[in-house]
């Protein structure tokens, strides 16, 4: 069988500053990394939960396996490269912010079936509007609604809707549970997994929420600082994390149960900027079991276990 | 239980239409962390602005907030200002906007000790102590930042320190860790669980995450529609939670669910109309319990000195 | 699937242009900047019809009456009934200057969104091309164009076009890279929807607004340049009535008939008065922020 969407060796940079004179005068044009050597790969019908603080590069992948931002490596959808791939009708994302990932002063109706429109499809082969927001259990009225006339959960569901338009592969998903109360986030959980099942659709969920990943993802990825820290199975990542900042982040989620409060703090420090990004490996200076080599040689991500791997110099199976 | 700093009786809250708090009674004594727990529309960040008499204008309130025993409802509003920043405090949920982006947070520091008498040498030197309880690592340097050049953790210190530095009767802290990433919101949480030693008021937190409730609260109010439907130590509304909506959102949340779930648990339905509150009980129309009597406002059960609930089906 | 658990959502108004109607009308400024500025069309478009006399009618014998009866605002030094002169006199000034700021907004928009959306090296061209234009003082340049090219409404209006396209088209680069990087713009490109598509759908009716405001503030602007070029007698040639030439002949004859000056100052005020408000109300009742989203 072969993957869904395979990643190797992807490489982000920004230019920083600029303007016309800068590309030109020597010197050249400074750049930031974003991302570098991520490996990854997603097979059919899985969620690939992505796990990361701020910085660490999260949004930046999804937007560069989405051919948004250039980026350098290898990045194959359904077996081809990118440009000759059918990446537009086999992928959607959906964004964080629902409602602004809406055009403003288009109608919701017309905006679930645009996807027909870009790509040309004959009227005949489209599914209309209503039928396409109850698939989202969102009621035919919706369709002449305007974005900013919606809550957070109805847009949420239009977004869900426009993405399923022209039945893709993959959908990629950035914090799909953000600010939406506890009580209905469930809604869209379900909604997603009930869409895999159906389906067969891939997800890659990117969450800094545990939590929902611990229940959304059968896989899971962690991006600290632009560089990939460890991936695996999810509940086993969950249970015997391999990498500190692993470990660190499981520890950090506060825990309701008043039984079980923390007596003590896993991890100190603040994300560095990445501006200033550490030498070595990049989460050696909060890290509670570092040694010197940490701050000298950047770990690889090496095997750990039959589907595991993590990039520590010190993680031993 | 030590006097209440804090006492809230039968308060409401309305704009225009809007019946945002209704009859929402409360109490926080010195030393304690009292948590208000609910998710959008319950009323607590009306409930929070005003605790600190900060509601939007056109907002009529009713009912009595004493801190201190002073009521803030029956209060001028220079009587109010006088009080703010004084003896009571408030941490905001965006570090952000708490601050002025065109002064340095040493200015800013000094300028909120404004009722001291003391010299500007004096007030800074008291702003870099409480920089330093608040665990960031060069106070001298930071006095002299302009807020968007710390990062957002270091912006949440340094805005639990200007809450703090102060010594207020009564600190509000409203989302104190949404805007934060995991790490940083658990140094947060330390940080405030630390610094309760110290302060001798009352700490009142204002949060739709439970988790934060769990690590943080000795007791809790969980809001719904505007009322307060359950009240108890942070140990019987986790452990023992009766009512109907207390248990649904515990049972939602995904951290509380210990093996993956194909599906999760939601609460079906929606709020009411706050602009036309039903008679009875509020959450009737989603609750699996709900019986022919729920259409009469619930009685407040009481089920043990500490614990209350809101609902016809709660026997103690 | 159940429906939505959200809040309860307040009725809305159903579309967004509907609801900026709306509320134009009932802002007391908007509402009658509105109104004055529909008089002013409804004048030029139907002035055949409205004025009493033939504007170019000569009638020396009666030159320079003082208003009657028979002649509403009286004559001027010719006998020509001034009321319709004016009344003409609207239609070149309208003419004029919806034609002018009209095309320059036009040009301006296509510019200003190429400028913002496309590749940076493009933005720093036309920048510098917008820069250049912008630092050419408008008189003098409209002086140098009359010069060569001979008075005239069309040299008018080419010389306010070109003067007019960098404040317009900068304005729309401004919008539109802020909107460049906005999630619905993400969104769009990551369904592989094609750069005229998100141009035209997407970007212009939400950077069109406050271009829109910005125009019906220029109108009184270019009727005020057109009067003053008229009143130089570089701009419409007589015998074609234009406010600015009446306002000429007026100060010619000022000590015969000081009526004339102030019955061409009238429509200039009133007219400035209407776009002006016009603008003010559109830019409040376009404002998005003033728009409720539900919770």
């Amino acid at each position: 069988m072969s993957a869904l969407y395979e990643v190797r060796g992807l490489r982000v940079d920004v230019p920083l500053g600029g303007g016309l004179l800068s590309a030109v005068l020597p010197g050249g044009k400074k750049t930031l990394n974003i991302l570098d050597g991520v490996d990854l790969t997603l097979q059919p019908g899985e969620t690939l939960g992505v796990v990361g603080e701020s910085g660490s590069g999260k949004t930046t992948l999804a937007r560069a396996m989405l051919g948004l931002t250039p980026a350098a490596g290898a990045l194959r959808f359904q077996g081809r490269d990118l440009a000759a791939s059918d990446l537009r009708r086999g992928t959607a994302m959906m964004f964080q912010d629902p409602v602004s990932s809406l055009s403003p002063r288009m109608r919701v109706g017309d905006q679930v079936v645009e996807p027909f429109t870009i790509h040309g499809i004959p009227m005949a082969e489209r599914t209309p509007a209503a039928e396409l927001l109850s698939r989202v259990g969102l009621p035919p009225e919706m369709a002449a609604r305007y974005p900013h006339e919606l809550s957070g959960g109805q847009a949420r569901r239009v977004c869900v809707a426009r993405a399923l338009a022209l039945n893709p592969a993959l959908v990629i998903a950035d914090e799909p549970t953000a600010g939406l109360d506890m009580s209905i986030q469930g809604e869209v959980l379900n909604l997603l997994s009930a869409l895999k099942r159906d389906r067969g659709i891939g997800f890659m969920v990117i969450s800094h929420n545990l939590p929902v990943i611990r229940h959304a993802a059968d896989r899971i990825a962690i991006l600290y600082l632009g560089r990939l820290v460890e991936t695996g199975p999810t509940a086993e990542v969950f249970a015997r994390p391999a990498h500190p900042y692993t470990a660190s982040l499981i520890a950090a989620e506060p825990n309701p149960d008043p039984r079980k409060r923390r007596a003590d703090l896993a991890i100190q420090g603040e994300i560095p900027s990445l501006l200033r990004r550490p030498t070595g490996c990049p989460f050696h200076t909060r890290c509670p079991i570092a040694v010197p080599d940490c701050a000298r040689r950047p770990p690889a991500l090496t095997a750990f276990g039959p589907d595991r791997r993590v990039a520590c110099h010190l993680a031993t199976p | 239980m030590s006097d209440p700093v804090l006492q809230v009786r039968d308060l409401s809250v309305r704009y225009g239409p809007v019946q945002a708090v209704r009859g929402v009674t409360l109490t926080a004594a010195r030393g304690e962390v009292v948590g208000i727990v609910g998710e959008s529309g319950c009323g607590k960040s009306t409930l929070a602005s005003a605790l600190i008499a900060l509601t939007a204008p056109g907002a009529r309130a009713t009912g009595q907030i004493a801190i201190e025993g002073q009521d803030l409802v029956a209060m001028t509003e220079a009587q109010r200002r006088a009080l703010r920043g004084d003896r009571v405090a408030m941490v905001f949920q965006d570090p952000m906007t708490a601050f002025n982006p065109v002064l340095t947070l040493g200015a800013q520091l000094v300028d909120f000790q404004h009722r001291a008498s003391l010299t500007k040498a004096e007030k800074r030197a008291r702003a870099a102590a409480m920089l330093a309880r608040v665990g960031l690592p060069d106070p001298e340097l930071a006095l002299t930042r302009y807020v968007h050049e710390l990062s957002g953790g270091m912006r949440q210190r340094a805005a639990i320190a200007a809450a703090l530095m102060m010594r207020p009767a009564l600190l509000i802290a409203d989302e104190p860790t949404t805007a934060l990433d995991v790490t940083m919101e658990a140094q947060i949480l330390h940080l405030l669980r630390e610094l309760r030693r110290d302060h001798d008021g009352a700490i009142v937190i204002i949060t739709h995450h439970l988790g934060v409730v769990g690590e943080l609260c000795d007791r809790v109010y969980v809001m719904y529609a505007g009322q307060v439907v359950e009240e108890g130590t942070v140990d019987e509304i986790y452990h023992d939670p009766r009512h109907p909506y207390t248990a649904a959102l515990i049972s939602c949340d995904p951290a509380h669910i210990a093996d993956r779930a194909e599906i999760l648990p939601t609460i079906p339905g929606r709020l009411p109309d706050l602009t036309q509150p039903p008679a009875g009980c509020a959450f009737a129309a989603r609750c699996t319990l709900a019986t022919a009597r729920c259409a009469k406002p619930p009685p407040r059960v009481v089920l043990s000195a500490t614990h209350a609930a809101l609902c016809h089906e709660v026997t103690p | 699937m159940s429906s939505v658990a959200d809040v309860a959502v307040p009725p809305v108004a159903r579309a967004a242009s509907a609801g900026a109607l709306g509320r134009l009308m009932s802002d007391p400024m908007g509402a009658a900047g509105a109104i004055i500025v529909v008089a002013f069309v409804l004048l030029a478009l139907f002035a055949p019809w409205i004025a009493p006399y033939d504007p170019l009618k000569l009638d020396v014998l009666n030159k320079l009456q003082s208003p009657s009866l028979a002649h509403l605002a009286g004559t001027d030094q010719l006998g020509r009934d001034t009321l319709s002169r004016l009344i003409w006199g609207s239609r070149t000034a309208l003419g004029i200057s919806l034609t002018a700021t009209g095309v320059a907004g036009a040009i301006g928009l296509v510019l200003g969104l190429i400028a913002g959306y496309g590749p940076r090296w493009l933005d720093g061209v036309l920048v510098l091309v917008f820069d250049s234009l912008s630092s050419l003082p408008m008189i003098l340049f409209a002086l140098a164009v009359i010069t060569v090219l001979g008075p005239g409404t069309t040299t008018l209006i080419l010389v306010i076009v070109l003067v007019s396209i960098p404040g317009y088209a900068r304005l729309i680069r401004a919008q539109t890279l802020t909107l460049k990087t906005a999630d619905f713009v993400q969104a769009e490109r990551s369904m592989g929807a094609s750069v005229p598509r998100i141009l035209g759908r997407h970007l212009l009716p939400n950077v069109v607004g406050p271009l829109v405001i910005v125009l019906s503030m220029d109108v009184p602007v270019v009727i005020m340049l057109e009067a003053g070029l008229s009143y130089l007698n570089l701009g419409v040639r007589p015998p074609t009535p234009s406010w600015g030439n009446i306002l000429y002949d007026g100060y010619n004859s000022l000590r015969q008939q000081p009526t004339l000056v102030i019955e061409a100052g009238v429509p200039l005020v009133l007219s400035t008065i209407g776009f002006t408000f016009l603008g003010e109300g559109l830019r409040d009742a376009l404002d998005p922020r003033l728009q409720v989203r539900p919770r």
